[in-house]
């Protein structure tokens, strides 16, 4: 609503505006023009003034000098007087064309009437001045120039004709004259207070905008540094560690308290800072809106190891491009998912105590059968055959130490420090793990490794190898529910390279995944087993270890049973990847 | 005493080193053993008729399960089914006991040899006096 108003506000101040300009120019072109019609006009009232009356009557003094100095002559001709008369007769003659001919002659208005009276005149002097031209040394004779005089008398008519109204037309414009200096320039003064009031109007609204604009953009930065301030409280007062760094040179240029707390009070240059900076870029993986993902643990000074994770970001801070790490502390959750994942392997353990149990036994048995094979042959004195026997001895020990080997290595307390293994041999410890279990539920276990034995990836090995062992437990939980259903006693590993990638499946032919839960399958507490049997933490974890490593694991029903597959980075692709999000 | 003639025994472990020791001793003992690594030979020479008097199996074998061997053994037609049928394990399993095994002796491993060997020579002699 608010919008809508102000673009209609908007769009009413252009109007203004616009119109305020045009009134403006367009008064001054008016102004301008008025001024230079008065100027043009003023000047013309001069030209006709001095000079349309002017020629008139100097064309009838002329006349009238000639018509006075023929009377004189005629009285008492002299050579002196015919001269004078000549003289005149010739300046009329030459005055007359000026009449019509010249530009103030033409302003006189009814000067076209009389053009050919005056012409006829002119040939009247013309025809005189031929005879006296003919005959140079005689005297004129009276009689001519009386009659001549009487020839030329009606022309002093005809010209005061001229002059009056030549007087006529000075008079009306000596009255327009009057007329303009009695009106003292009304219009355009008028004109005048109109464009320079609309100038001002102009002016003061500008200045009212401007000033509403100003007060606009003081209130916004007012409110940009209250927005500035308020996002620095949040970031100093947030539970989580936020650190701003120039990634050109990795020097920090702000950490909040509980960064500051968390991982070094020292100064940001110090090689503490520097460290955590890149254990950080180290573990940068693939974008995702909003950020690089980054899940990193680091070490600090006093041996305590972290846990954090979060977004890396572009910002601008301070004038220049940074980046900025936002930070939330897992150490907490990173410690109890150990747990988690250590009580898991414990139950896995615990769950396989008889088959381990009956896997030392077989060893031991040989032992006690040698051992007393070997006491008989003593007591027989046989000692040649003895060594043989110590000998046997000797690699079954070896063989029960490589059990409990195993056994301990897979309960050892679990870490989260991921490290390149090799494959092929992980998959076979899996497998040799539950291998006694399933000759005891008679399951067969068909394995194909398409793998080269130095393939490796990049994770914890004996998470790994859990989630391996839970995939086969459940195969054969699933087979040992449905064996009644005939079930097919066969589960198939298989693994083989797939570019930079490696898919380990493993699947057998129990029945397959129940529909309830195929869709909540990796959730935790998912289950269809009894309490006293299955915790529905299995699948979960399995999917929490395998992501870890970059790598993604799905289920499906397929012929005949379930189909777990799980694809993994290889070691180079994996190191490649982070790289690539660096 | 038996004498040697009568004291046949036949060997039945898918554990090679097991077997062969088994055998030295029970051989030492003045048993005639027959050693065999899998449930089929196992089975092909009772068929056979090969008639141990005794017949020692390993619960677990790598082909078959030493019940279903023992099983077998009491099919047999009772002139060449032995008298005295013994089995070894690593771990019993659930509720089995010598009596669903449906054998005479069950002994965990790792066995005590002497003591086997009396046992199982004890009631040989009980069933033979029988
Ligand atoms: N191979 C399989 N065949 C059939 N069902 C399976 C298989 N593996 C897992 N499941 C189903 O997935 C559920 C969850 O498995 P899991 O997370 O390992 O927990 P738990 O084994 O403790 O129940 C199982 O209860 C079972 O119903
Ligand atoms: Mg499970």
């Amino acid at each position: 609503m608010t919008l809508k108003l102000d673009s209609i506000r908007r769009r009413w101040a252009l109007f203004v505006t616009v119109a305020l300009v045009a009134t403006t120019a367009c008064l001054y072109a008016a102004t301008t023009f008025l001024y230079l019609d008065h100027a043009r006009q003023r000047e013309m009232l001069a030209v006709g003034i001095r000079t349309s009356g002017w020629v008139a009557y100097q064309a009838q003094i002329e006349l009238i000098k000639t018509l006075a100095a023929l009377r004189i002559d005629a009285v008492d001709p002299s050579t002196v007087g015919q001269e004078d008369v000549l003289l005149r007769i010739e300046i009329l003659r030459s005055r007359l064309p000026i009449l019509y001919e010249s530009e103030e002659g033409k302003l006189l208005n009814e000067l076209p009437a009389h053009v050919p009276t005056i012409k006829g005149y002119e040939a009247i002097i013309d025809v005189f001045l031929a005879e006296v031209e003919a005959q140079p040394e005689a005297i004129i004779p009276a009689s001519r120039l009386n009659k001549l005089h009487d020839e030329l008398q009606p022309l002093t008519r005809t010209l005061q004709k001229i002059l009056q109204t030549s007087v006529a037309y000075n008079e009306s414009i000596y009255k327009r004259e009057q007329e303009l200096a009695k009106s003292p320039a009304f219009v355009p003064l008028a004109l005048m207070f109109f464009s320079v009031t609309s100038l001002v109007v102009f002016v003061l609204l500008q200045a009212m905008r401007d000033r509403h604009r100003l007060i606009a953009v003081e209130r916004a930065q007012a409110e940009a540094a209250h927005m500035q301030e308020n996002l620095r409280a949040l970031i100093r007062a947030m539970p989580a560690v936020v650190i701003v760094f120039d990634s050109l040179n990795n020097v920090v240029s702000f950490a909040n308290p509980l960064a500051q707390t968390l991982i070094d009070t020292a100064p940001p240059t110090s090689k503490e800072w520097r460290r955590f900076l890149k254990a950080a870029q180290d573990s940068l993986t693939g974008d995702e809106a909003g950020g690089v993902v980054v899940s990193f643990s680091f070490q600090r000074s006093n041996g305590k190891i972290l846990a954090l994770r979060g977004r890396r970001q572009r910002v601008m801070w301070e004038g220049r491009q940074q980046s900025m790490l936002a930070l939330a502390d897992t150490t907490q959750v990173r410690d109890a998912e150990l747990q988690i994942m250590q009580a898991a392997k414990l139950a896995t353990l615990g769950e396989m105590a008889s088959a381990i149990a009956h896997e030392i036994n077989q060893p031991l048995t040989v032992i006690r059968m040698a051992a007393a094979n070997a006491q008989r042959l003593l007591a027989n004195g046989d000692t040649a055959s003895l060594e043989a026997k110590l000998d046997r001895i000797n690699s079954q020990i070896e063989r029960a130490r490589r059990i409990t080997d195993q056994v301990r290595r897979y309960g050892r307390s679990t870490t989260l420090h991921a490290e390149p293994f090799f494959l092929r041999r992980a998959i076979d410890l899996a497998i040799s793990f539950v291998a006694e279990q399933y000759s005891m539920s008679g399951i067969r276990l068909l394995i194909e490794l398409d793998l080269p034995v130095e393939l490796q990836v990049s994770g914890e090995q004996t998470l790994f190898e859990q989630v391996i062992v839970n995939l086969l437990i459940n195969a054969r939980d699933a087979f040992e529910e449905n064996r009644a259903k005939g079930a097919h006693p066969v589960v198939q590993v298989r693994a083989r390279v797939e570019g930079e990638q490696v898919a380990v499946s493993v699947q057998d032919q129990a029945g397959g995944i129940c529909h309830d839960v195929l869709g909540t399958l990796f959730e935790p507490f998912t289950t269809t087993k009894s309490e006293s049997q299955g915790t529905g933490l299995g699948l979960s974890l399995s999917r929490k270890i395998i992501r870890g490593m970059k790598g993604e694991i799905v289920a499906s029903n397929a012929g005949g049973g379930a189909l777990f597959l799980i694809s993994l980075p290889t070691h180079r692709r994996e190191a490649e990847l982070r790289e690539a999000a660096q | 005493m038996i004498s040697a003639a009568r004291k046949t025994l036949l060997l039945c472990d898918d554990e090679k080193d097991l077997a062969e020791e088994l055998g030295e001793y029970f051989s030492e003992t003045g048993w005639r053993v027959n050693i065999c690594n899998s449930g089929r030979e196992a089975e092909r020479l009772l068929f056979e008729g090969l008639a141990p008097e005794c017949l020692l199996t390993d619960l677990r074998l790598g082909d078959m399960d030493g019940s279903r061997l023992v099983a077998m053994a009491h099919a047999l037609p009772a002139l060449i089914r032995p008298r005295l049928m013994v089995v070894m394990t690593g771990n019993i399993l659930g509720s089995a006991t010598k009596h669903t095994l449906g054998v005479d002796i069950l002994r965990l491993k790792p066995v005590e040899p002497v003591m086997l060997a009396q046992e199982m020579e004890d009631m040989l002699l009980s069933r033979m006096t029988d």
